[in-house]
């Protein structure tokens, strides 16, 4: 386990990864965004609008999954101090944020033309603006710390939590299987797809694309966090020379 | 080592105490989360006459009527095993239309109509092109709940 | 809140989330590649200054 601990081992494959993590993403994230909004035909009732599916569906799979893998990290900073697993989280709060904030203005964005209404307590958009506030709280709790000093590990007041907050996960998965809501159902379940194959297609490219954006956000912020410390470290360590 | 092992039983504990908590509150949340109520449920004696509530079905199939001023509207919701009349002044939204959801706010009145000063239309979960649209009525998904 | 939306007015709320999701994914992308290079610059700065 701790062999990949190493943040130098870490910067070895994640240098050279960033760079492709971040081309492949833009090129299927365009191509995705191409295809759905000049390609697949509208959708038989609600015609053009329907279009925002593309960039809603990764913003909601993206703003669940960082949660997820925060909580994640935040399990592993508590139980086995993996060096690395604090930086994670920390280098996924903002992006994970940034996808649900994405998710709720799009949703917003395409409730106006089609249910008549920018916004609706259902317990989809409730549990959906409450991971939103949970990222923001995230966010506080770890950027006023002594995170550099720690080497960009969590206290364990964040990481528990980051494990606090992962189960408004389920509850906004099942928000609309649980409660009767303006929301529909899951279009995408284990059983398949009510989405037409002819319109699905795009998603998968943006699905796939945006994550893969995600991925080179957590590395680049994981990068500058690893460069801060050692900045940190190598400052502390002259200071002491010096003054020997 | 021990330690380590101490970490994570007590993380594991943290865990389901976590997720039962989650679940116990879910579950006394699962009537008063509801965003609307059914028809059933209105027939059911949960709704009082004058008491602002809203009301989620289908709008029934040959249900909507336009009235003589042009604005007003009467239709039939329905769950698929009790219906409420449904008497509406305004605009409706797009999707609106028969052997579609809709979410309306309002009150009911004495005779049993549910007056509505907002309406919503809920779409489903099916995406499709156009040309597949004309599918056959019965191919429809059953009522919402 | 209720109102009739139909035919090109669509696009228009179409062009809006669209808009919005490369404008925000775009900052946070240039902001976090920015703030990387910055850091690692003055990492590497200071490792050359201790040979």
């Amino acid at each position: 386990m701790h062999a990949y601990a190493n943040p130098t081992r870490f910067l070895q494959i994640a240098k050279p990864l960033t760079p492709w993590l971040l081309g492949a993403g833009l090129l299927l994230v365009l191509g995705g965004a191409w295809a759905g909004l000049a390609m697949v035909p509208g959708d038989y009732k609600q015609g053009e609008t329907a279009r925002i599916l593309y960039v809603h569906v990764p913003s909601a799979w993206l703003g669940m999954g960082g949660w997820t893998s925060l909580a994640i990290a935040g399990l592993i900073q508590l139980v086995w101090r993996h060096p690395l697993s604090g930086i994670a989280a920390r280098a996924i709060a903002v992006p994970g944020m940034l996808f649900t904030a994405l998710c709720l203005a799009t949703g917003s964005i395409w409730g106006r033309p089609t249910w008549g209404t920018w916004w609706e307590w259902d317990g989809r958009m409730t549990s959906m603006l409450v991971l939103l506030f949970l990222y923001a709280g995230f966010i506080a709790l770890t950027s006023g710390d002594d995170g550099q000093r720690q080497g960009g590990s969590l206290s364990r007041g964040a990481a528990i939590y980051a494990l606090v907050g992962a189960i408004n996960i389920p509850i906004i998965n099942r928000s609309v299987v649980w409660w009767n809501s303006l929301h529909q159902g899951p279009s995408i379940t284990l059983g398949g797809s009510s989405i037409d194959r002819a319109l699905l297609w795009p998603l998968g490219l943006t699905v796939l694309g945006f994550s893969l954006l995600f991925g080179a956000i957590v590395l680049m912020r994981m990068r500058r966090i690893i460069a801060d410390n050692r900045v940190a470290a190598r400052l502390r360590r002259l200071a002491d020379d010096e003054g020997i | 080592m021990k330690a380590k092992h101490q970490r994570l039983i007590l993380a594991l504990v943290a865990l389901c105490g976590i997720g039962g908590a989650g679940v116990l509150a879910a579950s006394a949340l699962r009537a008063e989360a509801a965003y609307f109520r059914t028809p059933v449920e209105i027939q059911g004696g949960k709704a009082a006459v004058g008491e602002p509530m809203r009301l989620g079905g289908m709008v029934a199939k040959g249900s909507i009527q336009r009235q003589a001023d042009g604005l007003t509207i009467r239709f039939v919701a329905t769950d698929g095993k009790a219906s409420v009349p449904v008497e509406y002044k305004g605009i409706v939204p797009d999707l609106f239309g028969e052997e579609s959801g809709m979410v309306a706010d309002g009150r009911m009145r004495a005779d049993g109509t549910f007056v509505a000063d907002r309406i919503l239309a809920k779409h489903d979960e099916r995406y499709m092109p156009p040309q597949m649209g004309d599918m056959p009525k019965n191919m429809k998904a059953p009522a919402t709940t | 809140m209720t109102g009739v939306i139909s035919g090109g007015g669509q696009w228009a709320f179409v062009a809006a989330a669209y808009g919005l999701t490369v404008v925000l994914t775009g900052a946070v992308l240039w902001t976090s590649w920015r703030a990387m290079k910055k850091a690692e610059k003055r990492s590497d700065a200071l490792r050359k200054d201790r040979k």
